[in-house]
């Protein structure tokens, strides 16, 4: 289980400790043995993905790197003239390489992630045509963090490329940036600029740096063992069991899943994160209290804020700035100068980001659908935009009051539910089914009747479950108001504080949903 | 540094305290999300009153059956297995009978001694029981859920279990015939075997006979394991009755004694292991018989309560629905 199990405190410490004790520059050493441990021991032999990956990297920036070299050469010594035709050449070869680096690296994960859903695929579409043929899916090989290190990986190449960042000659190091054990899990999704300066520098041992990471990570581990597993017992029983229920049971479902996924997944970052920081490493930040969101694309900025950002620099920019796009809107905007204009142009762009973004998070058609419904929700959104702001004007609808900023809020989490009920369910199909027998079947006669206390949680579950999301939603008020939890504990006489975190850790240790009685879920994000 | 250590020693203490606080104080709890409570049935009998005590996974709680044993011989038993008890956990709960119970004879069931996965795993598997063992608040932290609720009568009166931790079913699935290939997992690691002999020690030291018997069961059983326990068995001066091989005068009927194909043993199959078991204890072992004891009528009783219980009636039907399991001592089994 990762972060989660008797091991990890032990190995986290451990690997601090010879952290701290090893001369400082050779510190980074420590981390990579460390980090290498830790993935050889969940990923066995599959670590050669992980290896191949580092090492195409690795040459392909030093690659780049060549051949900006003999472009600042050429500029030295080849006439004027001909610098034009150089500078092209060299910019194509430059983008040869990265080409191949991408085909490489995402040939891998789409061979080991989607080589399934693909023959599927193919054998329903040639069924069409009665065709015999049948391809076999290739054996399920998913090496741990795959999604997460490729995007990663490809980033510092790209970053190469950009000349925003001088490719490394150290393999061990370039190794490191991927498989860095505090984010190979679930990320954060690094970039090299910020992450790998940090890595190969050693870091002194700082008593702030160490109790803010344990902070950290009991909060994450609150989140996943006392709210993520206690919700998965119903979440599992009704999801998995979905024809068997509806009404009240499937919108609590779906409600609880949206609490599982975000305690589950902002939890784990959490860990890692702590664990980072007790060595000094500040990992990038991936959530921002999503659910206090004004709108789906605000959401989208404090959820998984690595992921979207990777998007935006490496699919949004490049596709908008792309020679096919650009004369596509400038055609459009000389027909259409007005808002549809730039409706259209910056739709055609999203579109790459939410194919993107859906087929990230796995094979299958559900997860395009998953892209492609928030994509739908974001161009509608855009699209009315102007009308609603003059519909709001003319009714004398202040939209900056709190009433109606709770009703942004509130109808952001309703979308955002329904898309975690499309992302949570086995397929499209078993989605859409769910969704509508929210709107059967028994209503608010369920919490009234008990039918709810016997889908895996009793009344006492829910009361813990309920408490806790006040704690979530207090903490996350108080970080919307700028104040920084972790410092103001931090400041507090020693019996305040050490109150504070011997409750926290009892509080997860008598109410956390684990032992008898309880089966722990598999970290969500770790599955992609 | 020193405030490091302060807390540490600080937050050990209130573990500690915590864990003596939600340590049931008896088996009493029929409750969801306590373990086995079942297997610790022992808690409610009289100190001192259990002669021999059945420890293992769930192939000894469907295939030993104390309240045979007593109708057969006035052996006083109690059977604390419970699923997929490992050697670490048989360690844990031999600890806690000899908290209340002075036993002379102890039954291993040997199929839960052998690691089931690799190396980690059992490692994970003895840390997590020497961490329950040594603080009970990670075993039992649920409790929280009774002691809110105001019910501590339910967690302080005692409450024996008729059937003395006996899983009783009368199902009847036969076994196909055919044993899987399958291995599971090593014969034995070192850290397995370390902790059979800290049970071994356990027993030596608290002057207790300790038996190794293998429970007939058609899929987990092979012949490395039989030829692992035997071995171990002569170089510890153990008897070891694997009862998967053909030992006289006991054998198996798979088409009758198993509840779902082979993997467990039914009432028929617990009949049948119980009284191989009780002659053999009752001609190697000096076990009093207590039947005609006024301080053990108690048994006479439970025993009647268990015949109830394991004799179909013949006008109504109260089979259960196929796939479900009754737990003998349950409420629901009453």
């Amino acid at each position: 289980m990762y972060y989660f199990s008797y091991a990890y405190p032990i190995f986290l410490g451990l690997t601090a400790i010879a952290y701290f004790i090893t001369p400082m520059k050779k510190r980074w050493g420590v981390l990579l043995a460390a980090s290498l441990s830790f993935y050889l021991y969940y990923a066995r032999f599959l670590t050669v993905f992980l290896l191949f990956t580092s090492l195409t990297i690795y040459l392909c920036a030093i690659w780049i790197d060549k051949i900006d070299a003999c472009a600042a050469l050429a500029k030295e010594y080849i006439p004027r003239e001909k610098r034009a035709e150089y500078k092209n050449k060299f910019l194509w070869q430059k983008k040869a390489v990265v080409t191949l680096l991408v085909l490489l690296n995402f040939g891998v994960l789409a061979v080991l992630k989607y080589s399934g859903v693909a023959s599927d695929s193919m054998n329903a579409f040639l069924q069409l045509f009665h065709v015999q043929a049948h391809f076999h899916p290739l054996p399920m090989l998913l090496p741990l963090g795959i999604s997460f290190y490729t995007l990663q990986a490809v980033s510092y190449v790209v970053d190469v490329y950009r000349g925003k960042i001088k490719a490394n000659r150290n393999f061990a190091q370039v190794l490191l940036f991927v498989c860095f054990f505090a984010q190979i899990v679930e990320g954060p999704i690094g970039r090299y600029d910020h992450l790998a300066p940090q890595l190969y520098e050693g870091h002194r041992f700082n008593w702030q740096n160490f109790t803010y990471g344990m902070q950290l990570i009991l909060w994450g581990l609150f989140k996943e063992i006392v709210i993520a597993d206690r919700a998965n017992m119903l979440v599992s029983r009704v999801m998995d069991h979905y024809t068997k229920y509806s009404g009240a049971a499937v919108g609590l479902a779906t409600l609880l899943y949206t609490l599982q996924l975000y305690a589950d997944f902002s939890g784990c970052i959490d860990v890692a994160a702590g664990s980072a920081q007790i060595l000094g490493i500040h990992l990038t930040p991936n959530f921002q209290r999503p659910f206090f969101s004004r709108s789906v694309n605000e959401f989208w900025r404090r959820w998984h804020i690595t992921l979207g950002a990777w998007l935006r620099d490496y699919v949004f920019y490049p596709v908008s700035l792309s020679k096919p796009l650009v004369q596509f809107s400038r055609f459009i905007r000389r027909k259409n100068s007005s808002h549809l204009g730039k409706w259209i142009t910056a739709g055609s762009a999203l579109l790459f980001v939410w194919v993107g973004m859906g087929i990230w998070h796995g094979a299958g058609w559900k997860y395009l659908a998953y892209g492609m419904y928030y994509y739908l929700l974001m161009m509608l959104g855009m699209l009315f935009e102007p009308a609603i702001a003059k519909a709001c004007k003319a009714i004398h609808l202040n939209r900056e009051a709190v009433p109606f900023h709770l009703f942004q809020i509130l109808r952001t989490f309703v979308l955002v539910n329904i898309g975690m009920l499309l992302f949570r369910a086995n397929s499209l199909q078993s989605a859409v089914s769910m969704f509508f027998s929210i709107f059967r079947g028994t209503g608010a006669s369920a919490i009234t009747n008990g039918s709810l206390l016997r889908l895996g949680l009793d009344a006492k579950d829910f009361a813990v479950l309920a408490f806790s999301v006040l704690i979530l939603l207090a903490v996350g008020l108080m970080q919307e108001k700028g104040v920084s939890l972790r410092r103001t504990v931090g400041e507090w006489p020693l019996p305040a504080r050490w109150a504070v975190y011997f409750a926290g850790i009892f509080a997860v240790i008598i109410f956390g949903a684990y032992g008898t009685g309880y089966a722990p879920a598999a970290l969500i994000y770790a599955g992609f | 540094m020193i405030k490091g250590v302060s807390f540490v020693v600080l937050f050990t203490l209130i573990l500690s305290a915590f864990s003596t606080l939600f340590l049931p104080e008896s088996n009493s709890v029929f409750y969801d999300n306590i373990k086995s409570t079942v297997a610790r049935g022992f808690y409610g009998e009289p100190k001192n009153s259990l002669d021999v005590i059945a420890v293992g996974n769930s192939n000894i709680e469907s295939g030993f059956s104390p309240m045979e044993l007593w109708n057969q011989y006035g052996i006083t038993g109690y059977t604390c297995g419970e699923p997929f008890q490992n050697i670490f956990q048989a360690n844990n709960i031999l600890s806690e009978v000899l908290t209340c119970q002075k036993p002379k004879v102890v039954i291993l069931e040997t199929d839960g001694v052998f690691p089931l996965n690799d190396r980690t795993d059992t490692l994970y598997q003895s840390l997590d029981s020497r961490l329950n063992h040594m603080f009970p608040i990670f075993e039992y932290h649920n409790l929280w859920k009774i002691m809110f609720s105001g019910n501590t009568a339910a967690v302080s009166s005692d409450q024996s279990n008729p059937s003395r931790g006996y899983l009783y079913s009368r199902a009847d699935l036969p076994f196909s015939g055919r044993r899987p290939n399958q291995r599971y997992g090593p014969v034995m690691d070192q850290i397995c075997s370390s902790a059979l002999d800290g049970f071994d020690n356990l027993c030596r030291k608290n002057h207790i006979q300790l038996v190794l018997v293998y429970v007939p069961t058609a899929y987990s059983w092979n012949q490395e394991r039989h030829d692992w326990m035997e071995n171990y068995a002569v170089r510890h001066s153990l008897p070891f009755l694997d009862l998967n091989t053909s030992v006289s005068d006991f054998q198996i009927d798979w088409r009758k004694d198993t509840r779902d194909g082979g993997t467990h043993l039914n009432l028929s199959g617990a009949q049948r292991v119980t009284l191989y078991l009780g002659s053999y204890l009752h001609q190697h072992y000096d076990l009093p018989d207590h039947r005609k004891d006024l301080a053990f009528r108690q048994w006479n009783e439970d025993y009647k309560r268990y015949l109830k219980m394991t004799t179909p009636k013949p006008t109504v039907h109260l089979g259960n629905p196929p796939g479900k399991r009754l737990i003998a001592g349950s409420p629901s089994a009453r």
